[in-house]
């Protein structure tokens, strides 16, 4: 008898196993960035242009999915993290690319009996963009319209006329 | 007793094995481009705004000169923004579009070198010119960058008044030029 219920219960948990499905997503939408510094921006001769600039507070727009579904236990919210680096296509050092979250809302219709319920902690504070991968915010479960806003600082004239560019790569890493 | 241990045991297992399956993983990566864009700039002022005189007193005592300069002023400054994406020099030039200087005498104008709160490649002066209605170059070789606004930023401008022909000179009340500055490419 104890045999017989132990193997019972093994084959539903050895098949909730096989049916759990792992659904990991990050959609990034909102165009690219490329703020045009001409002479509108000098606000009188012999001044410089803005230091400082930054772009729309949702310029782009980051959704998270982070989820396991078992059959029998339902949908667990999976811990995140966000890490930000760049790629320089044309970049001048004294410039400094930096990024904010400035939105986020968890969904927690998830019907979640394993873990924590979703959620999204830090990134609010603007944090430089360097060539290295550093976590920007971590969270659980599944997270939508995670608004996203960028900021140079070091524009000048004193720095060559030309166009600047590189490539803000975020990537989406397991958080156990 | 033994049963729900053999449970306990075998869930744990499970949640482990599942939650191996989940770990250290790089899940999936975005990106987008941003940038910034310097254009070319080419801003040119001359501060205080306003008219200058230059006041002449008169010779004091028979037989004797005028002293020179006759007059002097260095009250302007040029302030200027430039850039330029194609790696040009840019210089400024001066001369006189109106009104002419009295007969015997001569406008001369200095363009100091570059002064306090601006930065960049800015421009280097060509020394002292006597102004006349041809363009002159005042300052040569800007590269790029700002000089600061307002009086006291860029480059000091100093007029002076000399007697060129004192044989030439005639009475007059007052004679009114009018000096233009122009930022171009070189």
């Amino acid at each position: 008898m104890m045999v017989r219920e132990f193997v019972s219960l093994a084959l539903v948990f050895s098949f909730s196993c096989v049916s759990a499905q792992t659904i990991s997503t990050m959609t990034l939408s909102g165009t690219d960035w490329m703020s045009v510094q001409d002479v509108s921006q000098v606000s009188d001769a012999g001044n410089d242009l803005s230091n400082v600039i930054e772009s729309a507070t949702n310029q782009n727009i980051m959704d998270i999915r982070y989820t396991t579904s078992i059959l029998i236990l339902g949908i667990g919210a999976n811990p995140f993290r966000i890490e930000v680096r760049k790629s320089d296509i044309n970049w001048n050092g004294s410039i400094i690319p930096a990024v904010r979250r400035t939105g986020g809302t968890p969904d927690n219709s998830l019907l979640d009996i394993l873990s924590n319920p979703s959620s999204i902690t830090g990134g609010v504070n603007y944090q430089n963009i360097t060539n290295i991968s550093t976590t920007l915010f971590t969270g659980y479960g599944k997270v939508d319209n995670i608004t996203l806003q960028y900021r140079f600082s070091g524009i000048s004239l004193a720095l060559p006329a030309d166009d600047y560019e590189t490539e803000i790569i975020y990537t989406m890493w397991d958080n156990e | 007793m033994n049963k729900n241990l053999n449970i306990i045991v075998f869930v744990c297992l499970m949640m482990v094995a599942v939650k191996e399956n989940l770990s250290a993983q790089l899940l999936v990566s975005q990106s987008k481009n941003i940038g910034v864009s310097i254009g070319d700039i080419a801003i040119m002022d001359i501060e205080p705004s306003g008219e200058i005189q230059l006041a002449t007193s008169s010779i004091s005592e028979a037989g004797l000169g005028f002293s020179q300069p006759l007059a002097e002023d260095q009250s302007k400054w040029i302030n200027y923004s430039c850039s330029d994406r194609s790696g040009n020099t840019k210089r400024i030039d001066v001369n006189v579009t109106a009104g002419s200087i009295p007969d015997g005498l001569i406008l001369k104008l200095t363009a100091a070198n570059y002064l306090r709160s601006g930065d960049g490649v800015l421009g280097i002066s060509t020394g002292e010119k006597v102004l006349t209605s041809a363009p002159q170059v005042i300052l040569d070789n800007i590269v790029r960058g700002y000089t600061g606004s307002g009086a006291g930023n860029g480059h000091r401008l100093t007029y002076t008044l000399e007697v060129d022909e004192f044989g030439d000179l005639s009475e007059s009340s007052a004679a009114v030029v009018t000096v233009h500055f122009t930022i171009t490419d070189n």
